[in-house]
């Protein structure tokens, strides 16, 4: 199911009225108070021919995508984003709620962005063919945002998983699996196991404690508590697959905690991703060697 | 003999009369114990378990088969984008007839509510409300009970000066 679908009849038909390359073209749809909706993709963008969005619209629409559930959803509020079924992402700019330092929920919401997911099969086979990941290891994806990291990770899971290996899909997110009711709404593989909504960390522990994976997949690793369940998983023999937001080569460095993460040799491959460079969008796969000795 | 049997049917009949009469006011204590376990059920799947209010509606369409027309027709109003969730509970609660336009509204109300409250004023809210629905539930008894009994007696009473004046 496409993000639009949540989209209100006027708005839905707006989007899917567009030529059809242009609709399955389509990365973004960004609604913002006072101004036209405006979708993104590989085309650039496009302003939809309708009325500025208004406040109130908007707070319904995030109240309907937060399934009119506020209370369920807080987790993500406080991060500033909806997980939709399907996995697809809707950010939320709005004002934050904050109580003893701490947002606890969001309020005026000014700007929707609904980010289509999509499953891209043989995204991650070039790693497998080209670069000899056959064998489950700790793999570190590197790319900036829209770089197709999540993709990536997730059929790599699927090939590794496929192949036999036991692995646990920590999806604190629900964009890896886009779990609705319980079922995955993307291919995972055969051998594959999904903590849905679980904190980075205490999933990856809880997947090592009680389900004994080969490998771990995680999304967008960030938090110091992340990184030490990385070494935990490491020390414990388990393979990590995660990703990581990364504009520039030098950030690894500027991000104190994943740049000892890389140093340590918690991962053996860090791959980049560029996305400029159309759909296989490897830029380039280190293997970690440990100074003066062998990879 | 056959006096005595004509005396004893319409003694019968005004009591089945005063039963017909007062039965409405049966079937709505009824359907408020009928909620009252059904919102309990809600509670407990919102406050603690933090379903959203569609699946935890789906949930206690399943446990109470009474309510069910109303949970579902509420569930699936809520899974159209756009939906106004008090606009919804307004439409579906118009499905159970046994519900005064003031339980309605309370109903109502307190679903449009729920949905925006954080989940540490929850249970709160909910709390609110089971007092709001005890004290509901306690007056439409007393009332029911009362005004029950009177027409419940009126009729008998009815039946047996029919019956007296027969014989």
């Amino acid at each position: 199911m496409e993000p639009w679908q949540y989209l209100p009849p006027a708005l839905r038909e707006a989007v899917t009225g567009l030529p059809a390359a242009v609709v399955e073209a389509i990365e973004e749809v960004r609604l913002r108070v006072g101004r036209p909706p405006v979708v993104y993709g590989a085309f650039g963008h496009r302003t939809l021919a309708l009325p500025p969005m208004t406040a109130a619209e908007l707070q319904a629409l995030a109240l309907g995508m937060a399934e009119h559930s506020w209370y369920a959803r807080e987790d993500s509020l406080r991060q500033g984003f909806l997980t939709l079924p399907g996995g697809h992402r809707v950010g939320i700019a709005a004002t934050a709620v904050v109580e003893a330092g701490r947002v606890v929920t969001v309020r005026d919401i000014s700007g929707l962005n609904l980010r289509r997911s999509r499953a891209l099969r043989g995204t991650a086979e070039p790693l497998v063919a080209r670069w000899g990941l056959h064998v489950p290891c700790s793999v570190l994806v590197a790319a900036p945002p829209r770089g197709g990291k999540t993709t990536l990770i997730r059929d790599l899971a699927r090939i590794w998983s496929d192949g036999g290996a036991v692995t646990v899909v920590v999806d604190e997110r629900g964009e890896l699996a886009g779990t609705v009711d319980g079922c995955p709404q993307f291919d995972l593989g055969a051998h594959t196991d999904v903590l849905d909504g679980w904190p980075k960390a205490e999933g990856i522990l809880a997947a090592i404690r009680a389900l004994g994976p080969e490998v771990v997949v995680v999304d967008e690793l960030g938090e110091e508590q992340e990184a030490r369940a990385v070494a935990l998983a490491k020390r414990a023999g388990v393979a990590v697959v995660a990703s990581l937001h990364l504009g520039h080569p030098q950030e690894l460095e500027w991000s104190p905690g994943l740049a000892r993460l890389w140093r340590r040799g918690l991962f053996d491959v860090l791959v980049r991703l560029d996305p400029t460079r159309g759909p296989d969008r490897i830029a380039s796969v280190e293997r970690f060697r440990r100074p003066g000795g062998a990879p | 003999m056959i006096a005595w049997a004509g005396a004893l049917a319409v003694v019968v009949g005004g009591v089945g009369v005063g039963r017909v009469l007062t039965q409405p006011g049966r079937d709505r204590l009824r359907a408020l114990g009928e909620w009252r376990r059904c919102l309990e059920q809600l509670e407990g799947e919102v406050v603690w378990r933090r379903r959203p209010v569609g699946e935890a509606l789906k949930l206690a369409a399943g446990a109470h088969p009474e309510l069910r027309r109303v949970a579902e027709r509420l569930a699936q109003a809520l899974a159209r984008p756009g939906t106004d969730l008090r606009e919804a509970a307004v439409a579906a609660l118009t499905q159970d007839p046994r519900l005064s336009a003031e339980e309605a509204r309370l109903l109502s109300a307190f679903l449009g509510q729920v949905g925006t409250v954080p989940s540490g004023q929850q249970a709160a809210l909910w709390d609110g409300l089971r007092q709001e629905w005890r004290d509901l539930e306690r007056r439409v008894k007393e009332t029911e009970t009362a005004d029950g009994r009177l027409v419940q007696t009126l009729c008998t009473l009815a039946g047996c000066a029919v019956a007296i004046w027969m014989l």
